[in-house]
């Protein structure tokens, strides 16, 4: 699967409440440019988020998922967002194992002030995946 | 009840443990056998294959499938076996979410046929293939599909009895209820949606643990507290628990052959966030999340381990190809 | 049994197609209707050798188990030793005899269940009786009740003492490298000794009625079908053993061939493979593959109740050597006819309910001492003989405890070749391709059941017992007709 330059990835972006969601708010307030093809889920901690929503947005047709928490440390739940470290930990190797490139799965701090690393994030996220080319969930070969 | 029920029992791809379940129900057989008619179960009788063909649709009340769908023929005989039943139950872990031979979704046909067939021991020559020429005629085998599936991606089910196998009392508890109405036809699950973890007798405290240790390696397990605790993998958070905990009880992990629990659609997923809350590396604020990373190699295979009963019943299914190339 | 006459001498039974899964032999006939050749099919395959690649080591026995529902014990036991070779561990004494204890137990209750509800029907209510009384239930009818009671209820108790040990008696869960999960308690113990003093007397009760009521009778049928193999089978001191020594081969006279341990597998045998089926055929090595024939200069061996006795010197317990002595001195040694499968593994069974009597009354098995510190992963193998034959594990482990390779040869595949012989000579001798009866078609399943093929472990894959179909093609290769058998278990 080669990358393809007129493919615009679908990619959802997991943020968590009390940081990124409000970091990806002032992306969208201060105009930092970034790539239009992104669904925004408010969650209440990085932690909250599960693989089987992960696995179930590729499945579902996202060709990217990110999950972005308060910087370490920062978490409004104390230890939530090191859950999520040990959790993705886990994601990316299942993904790999399951034939899908981990780097589909990004895992990003990003705080309420970093419009501008939300952006450039999602840029570069949007990039790679590009690169990647689409997720065919279901397009390996089938019987019948 | 009017008329005896007529039930039947058939396997697919099986290990044969889920007929073994059924005739350890020992004297129960004879009370099934009063009260219904057993109109197929190739296992135990004379199978007639025309025989089911020639019946009406819905001729049979229930029938009990057990077994992954691994080759063309199970497709085709699950397939013939739903149109001539009301109600199917899918028997079994294999039927319900794919089982152990489920991790052949990680590789392709290919792949398991290539390995098999060129093992350190084996001679060279042509691998199986579906027609071969003999001197007196030809021989035909038959085709694996390209993926196993669980029993409901082929045909429609009614209830689902998951369990490697289901034990005996599982089958007890729902025959009478499947053979006396008690249930309405429609979709039910046998499923607890409690975790092996609440039968087992193992005194749990969803201690913290810094990494898992393989069970080889633990020789000093404490019999009265739960494994996970000890630091040893053990599926039963994740795994519905109808078998009682009869693994944990010996003092062995459970492995998670039952599944699931109710409700829960991806036993590997559910893993995977229970262990990220119980591993806890000891002053993990001043860790890079490279060395958290690293600590979390303690966790080998976990695709395997996860889904070592379940893989082709989870969300992802088998390996695509995103990474061949 | 159904079937149609259409036309003429043509018989057929519209195939059952789709069914056959798990086992098929065709059969050719020549221009006089005389049997051509029969070929073993085995259409199934499940690919464990790959996924079980990347795996953790320590679930090899809980994965293996799942090869076969039948002989769990024994994929897990293999399993177990391949994994303390490759963690370079001995296990204490307690645990290996709790090994030895849950081991017998299966043998017991393995190899009574195929005594009883699989063999059994051909003799007790014979090959030429219709088919819906040739099962377990015809069985009982004909030996009585009582009888047919006591045999639910020993192979009960076998199955009671792996659960006692390993939590479920279907996949069992026990085996640790370098020792076992549990040991048993005072209590437990108590119930122990009294269920084995009733599984001794059980299995000489068997081997009785074996004598009375299929030796009398069909002595002359059970030394008839021979073919002159190789024979195979575990040893300890010469004895005859189904948890560990060494394996032992002798030839077709009797005289010792070769013998090996662990890896060295490798020297001795390699598998063969034709294209029409999924099942492998191993042979010697040194002598070669010669094709599905018998003799000195033919690979081709047995495995199994026979070819263990074959291969041993004695058995291990004092009323099985005297039954031992007692089958040689009727049959001559080496023993080669097929039908004695039976009577070998009736001897089986009371060396192990001896062994479990002994056992039941050593301390040890209550010890705690059951776990030992284990060495760097490597690569190991682990040797059992199954109910059915002799069965070898063979893995290859990384630096973290993950597989990398793993191959296995199991009871089934071994028999491969011998099983398709038997199978083929029983057809030319026992059908008549002009006038096709049930019971000569019955005689060739006999044959082939003498074996107590397991398939599902011969492809490391379906079903533990084995469905059969027998396809009978005329010169033109149409078919004539089919026959299927399920397990009798009713
Ligand atoms: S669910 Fe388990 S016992 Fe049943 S056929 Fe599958 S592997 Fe065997
Ligand atoms: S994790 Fe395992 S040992 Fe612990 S309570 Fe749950 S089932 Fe029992
Ligand atoms: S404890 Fe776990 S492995 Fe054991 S039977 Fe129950 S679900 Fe299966
Ligand atoms: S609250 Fe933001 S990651 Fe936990």
């Amino acid at each position: 699967m080669s990358g393809n330059e007129n493919f615009e990835p679908k990619i959802i972006a997991f943020l968590c409440n009390w940081c990124s969601y409000a970091g990806a708010d002032l992306a969208g307030v201060s105009r930092d440019q970034y790539p239009p093809n992104i669904l925004n889920i408010k969650v209440m901690c990085s932690s909250r988020v599960s693989p089987e929503q992960v696995f179930k947005s590729l499945k579902g047709g996202a060709d990217g998922v990110l999950i972005a928490g308060c910087h370490p440390g920062d978490c409004h739940y104390i230890d939530g967002n090191y859950k999520t470290i040990r959790k993705t930990n886990l994601m990316w190797r299942m993904l790999k194992d399951m034939g899908i490139d981990p780097d589909r799965l990004r895992l990003e701090w990003i705080s309420s002030a970093e419009g501008g690393k939300f952006a450039q994030v999602m840029e570069e996220m949007t990039e790679e995946i590009r690169e990647l080319g689409p997720l065919e969930f279901d397009g390996h070969s089938e019987e019948e | 009840m009017s008329e005896k029920k007529k039930i039947g029992f058939y396997w697919t791809g099986s290990c044969g443990g889920c007929q073994i379940s059924i005739l350890d129900i020992d004297e129960m057989l004879l009370d099934v056998a009063e009260q219904a008619e057993i109109v197929f179960w190739p296992c135990a009788m004379d199978p007639k294959y025309e025989d089911v063909k020639a019946m009406d649709e819905n001729e049979i009340d229930i029938m009990f499938i057990n077994g992954a769908i691994r080759l063309d023929e199970n497709k085709e005989m699950v397939e013939l076996l739903r149109e001539k039943t009301k109600e199917v139950v899918s028997y079994g872990s294999c039927a319900c979410n794919g089982g152990v031979f489920g991790l052949g979704n990680l590789s392709s046909k290919d792949e398991l046929l290539e390995k098999g067939y060129t093992n350190k021991s084996t001679d060279e020559g042509p691998f199986p293939q579906k027609i071969t020429e003999v001197e007196e005629g030809e021989l035909e085998l038959t085709e694996m599909l390209d993926h196993i599936k669980p029993l409901d991606e082929h045909i429609e089910v009614e209830y689902y009895l998951p369990g490697c196998p289901p034990l005996p009392t599982q089958l007890e508890d729902a025959l009478p209820s499947l053979l006396d109405d008690e249930i309405e036809v429609g979709k039910h699950d046998l499923i607890t949606d409690k975790s092996v973890c609440d039968p087992c007798p193992m005194e749990r405290e969803e201690k913290e643990i810094e990494r898992l240790i393989p069970i080889q390696e633990a020789t000093d397990i404490d019999p009265d507290e739960c494994l996970l605790d000890q630091g040893i993998l053990c599926m039963g958070p994740a795994t519905a628990g109808m078998c009682e905990a009869p693994c944990t009880e010996v003092g062995y992990p459970c492995v998670g052959c039952n599944g699931p629990v109710k409700g829960v659609e991806d036993q590997g997923g559910r893993m995977a966030s229970a262990l990220a809350s119980v591993i806890s590396i000891e002053g993990e604020e001043r860790k890079t999340e490279e060395e958290i990373n690293e600590a979390m190699e303690s966790v080998r295979d976990p695709t395997g381990s996860f889904y070592m009963f379940s893989l082709p019943g989870s969300i992802m299914q088998y390996r695509r190809g995103d990474q061949d190339e | 049994m159904s079937e149609e006459n259409n036309e003429e001498n043509k018989i057929s039974i519209d195939p059952i197609t789709r069914l056959e899964g798990h086992g098929k032999i065709e059969i050719f006939l020549d221009d006089q209707k005389d049997v051509d050749n029969a070929y073993l099919q085995v259409p199934e395959y499940k690919g464990f050798e790959k996924f079980c690649e990347g795996r953790k080591a320590e679930d090899m026995p809980n994965i293996t188990n799942r090869i076969c529902g039948v002989c769990p014990e024994a994929h897990h036991l293999a399993s177990t030793k391949a994994l303390d070779e490759a963690y370079n561990v001995e296990p204490s004494e307690a645990s290996q005899k709790l090994r030895e204890l849950f081991y017998n137990a299966y043998i017991f209750a393995d190899h009574i269940l195929h005594f009883y509800y699989l063999a059994s029907p051909d003799f007790l209510v014979g090959v030429d009786a219709p088919r819906e009384a040739r099962n377990i239930l015809g069985v009982i009818q004909e030996v009585g009740e009582e009888i047919g009671n006591k045999v639910i209820k020993q192979r009960g108790k076998g199955q009671k003492i792996v659960r006692m040990l390993a939590g479920k008696s279907v996949h069992p869960a026990f085996g640790i490298a370098g020792g076992v999960s549990k040991s048993l308690d005072e209590e437990e113990r108590e119930e122990l000794i009294e269920m084995t003093d009733d599984m001794v007397d059980f299995a000489e009760f068997t081997l009785d009625l074996f004598k009375d009521e299929v030796l009398s009778e069909f002595e002359e049928t059970i030394r008839a079908d021979r073919l002159k193999t190789y024979s195979m089978g575990l040893t300890e001191d010469g004895e005859l053993s189904h948890t560990g020594g060494t394996v032992n081969v002798v030839d077709p006279e009797g005289e010792d061939f070769t013998s090996f341990t662990g890896g060295d597998y490798m020297d001795v045998i390699r598998e063969h493979k034709e294209p029409y089926s999924y099942m492998k055929f191993p042979y010697l090595k040194e002598v070669g593959w010669n094709g599905f024939e018998e003799g000195e200069d033919s690979g081709v061996y047995r495995v199994g109740p026979l070819g263990r006795i074959n291969a041993s010197e004695g058995m291990k317990t004092e009323l099985a050597q005297e039954k031992y002595e007692e089958m040689f001195d009727a049959l001559g040694y080496p023993v080669h006819s097929t039908l004695s499968y039976h009577w070998a593994r009736l001897i089986e069974v009371l060396q192990s309910a001896e062994l479990l009597q002994s056992l039941a009354k050593d301390d040890d098995i209550m010890s705690d001492d059951i776990r030992k510190e284990v060495g760097e992963p490597s690569s190991g193998v682990g040797i059992v003989e199954a109910a059915r034959g002799t069965l070898i594990h063979d893995y290859e482990l990384d630096e973290r405890g993950l597989m990398k390779n793993v191959n296995l040869i199991v009871a089934t595949n071994h028999n491969a070749s011998v099983i398709s012989m038997s199978v083929r000579d029983a057809a030319k001798k026992y059908v008549d391709g002009g006038d096709i009866q049930d019971g000569m078609l019955n005689s060739v399943e006999r044959a082939f059941r003498a074996y107590d093929p397991c398939l599902a472990c011969a492809t490391h894959s379906a079903m533990g017992e084995t469905p059969l179909k027998v396809n009978i093609y005329d010169i033109d290769g149409d078919k004539l007709k089919e026959v299927t058998q399920g397990i009798d278990e009713g």
